[in-house]
């Protein structure tokens, strides 16, 4: 009704991060019985995962409008940054355990 | 309890307040880039002589324009039938005289401020961040968007379709190129159909209202403009586009923006029925448009 037949794959497959970073992961890490993880670890995690569902369906968006933002890659880079920072706490949680 | 999850709180607020400034940048947030003087636009400096001028008609010594309406694949299509004795009436306009992101104005509204005898919406380059922008023979952008096929409009009149990719925009200039349109694609290239039934503009799948302009002969010119999304007018593919601009003659056309921006005006009245979603007629403002005047 809004796009006119207009569609976009960020928008069609913007629902497949937050399934498969965020439900399925967690699926896998209750099946390994992979309990260390700390809540900073899971927040950052969480964080990222919503940058990337958010950044994937805002690009839809633009998509499906037939315009472009560079400023949309700014998600990417908090992406990158969270799923970064959650890796280190987690990584720095495991040596301080041992 | 709630200590735990305060960084959570505090990242969901910045990101919705970031998208928030992202989606106002993308589409209402205004930067004019350079203002264009009226007076710098090439006048043609010519005799108008006797106007003979009608709901479907506008004759004077230099310009000859008679609209006509067409039905086709259950829509209204109307096109005006440019003749021209001189090249520097053919030009294009920016909205509120204004190069920049976010300006927009309605093409009529562009079109009475530069006193258009005709006009319709171009290739709106404000809602894209690269491809070429040339106007009236002065470059605003020279960035050129991967693969993207141009209409350059030549000092001549003449047409050529070209690709961004191929060539640069002061390349282009050197052999006289005066207007690029950066939209497409194009629908006629040497009187043969060059899109294919499955063509769309990006990832468009629907008839929809569409612009285009084409070139017959020298200063020979159709302008195009079929309406859509209504139960009066189911709007066009760019095949059945293509096809209609074929019939009617044109050696070159080209796709220009279509949707709820497909806007004709003609002798001070708007010619078509412009919609966005197909319940009001009403016209979108746009970045720019094609126009004949003097």
């Amino acid at each position: 009704m809004f796009s006119h037949g207009v569609i976009s794959n960020y928008m069609i497959f913007a629902f497949t991060i937050p399934l498969t970073l965020g439900v399925l992961v967690s699926f896998l890490m209750y099946a390994l019985k992979m309990k260390q993880v700390t809540r900073v670890q899971i927040s950052l995690y969480n964080a990222s995962v919503a940058t990337l569902t958010l950044w994937s369906i805002i690009n839809g968006v633009l998509e499906i409008y037939g315009t472009t933002n560079w400023k949309v890659n700014l998600y990417l880079g908090l992406y990158v940054l969270l799923f970064l920072g959650s890796l280190i706490v987690g990584a720095i949680d495991r040596d301080n355990r041992t | 309890m709630a200590k735990k999850y305060l960084f959570s709180y505090i990242y969901g607020i910045f990101l919705i307040v970031f998208t928030i400034y992202i989606l106002l940048d993308t589409f209402l947030i205004k930067s004019a880039y350079t203002k264009v003087n009226q007076t710098s636009y090439a006048t043609a400096n010519l005799e108008k002589g006797e106007i003979t001028s009608t709901a479907n008609l506008y004759e004077d010594n230099n310009i000859k324009i008679e609209l006509e309406e067409y039905r086709k694949n259950d829509t209204t299509i109307y096109v005006a039938d440019v003749q021209l004795s001189s090249s520097t009436l053919l030009k294009t306009a920016f909205a509120n005289n204004t190069y920049g992101k976010n300006i927009t104005a309605k093409t009529s509204a562009i079109a009475k401020d530069v006193n258009a005898i005709l006009a319709i919406n171009g290739d709106y380059y404000g809602v894209q961040e690269s491809g070429y922008v040339l106007k009236n023979g002065v470059v605003y952008r020279s960035l050129a968007s991967k693969n993207q096929e141009d209409l350059v409009i030549y000092k001549d009149g003449s047409f050529e379709i070209i690709n961004e990719t191929d060539t640069s925009i002061n390349t282009l200039v050197d052999k006289g190129a005066y207007n690029i349109l950066s939209f497409g694609p194009s629908l006629v290239e040497n009187g043969n159909i060059s899109v294919g039934t499955k063509d769309e503009v990006d990832r468009a799948k629907a008839s929809n209202p569409r612009t285009a302009i084409g070139i017959i002969d020298d200063l020979h010119y159709v302008f195009v403009v079929s309406d859509g999304r209504t139960n009066s007018s189911e709007g066009l593919t760019l095949f059945e586009l293509a096809e209609f601009m074929q019939n009617l003659g044109a050696k070159t056309a080209y796709n220009l923006d279509g949707g709820g921006s497909s806007t004709m005006y003609f002798n001070g009245k708007l010619v078509n029925n412009p919609t966005t979603n197909g319940n009001k007629v009403s016209e979108r403002s746009v970045s720019d448009i094609v126009y004949i005047g003097y």
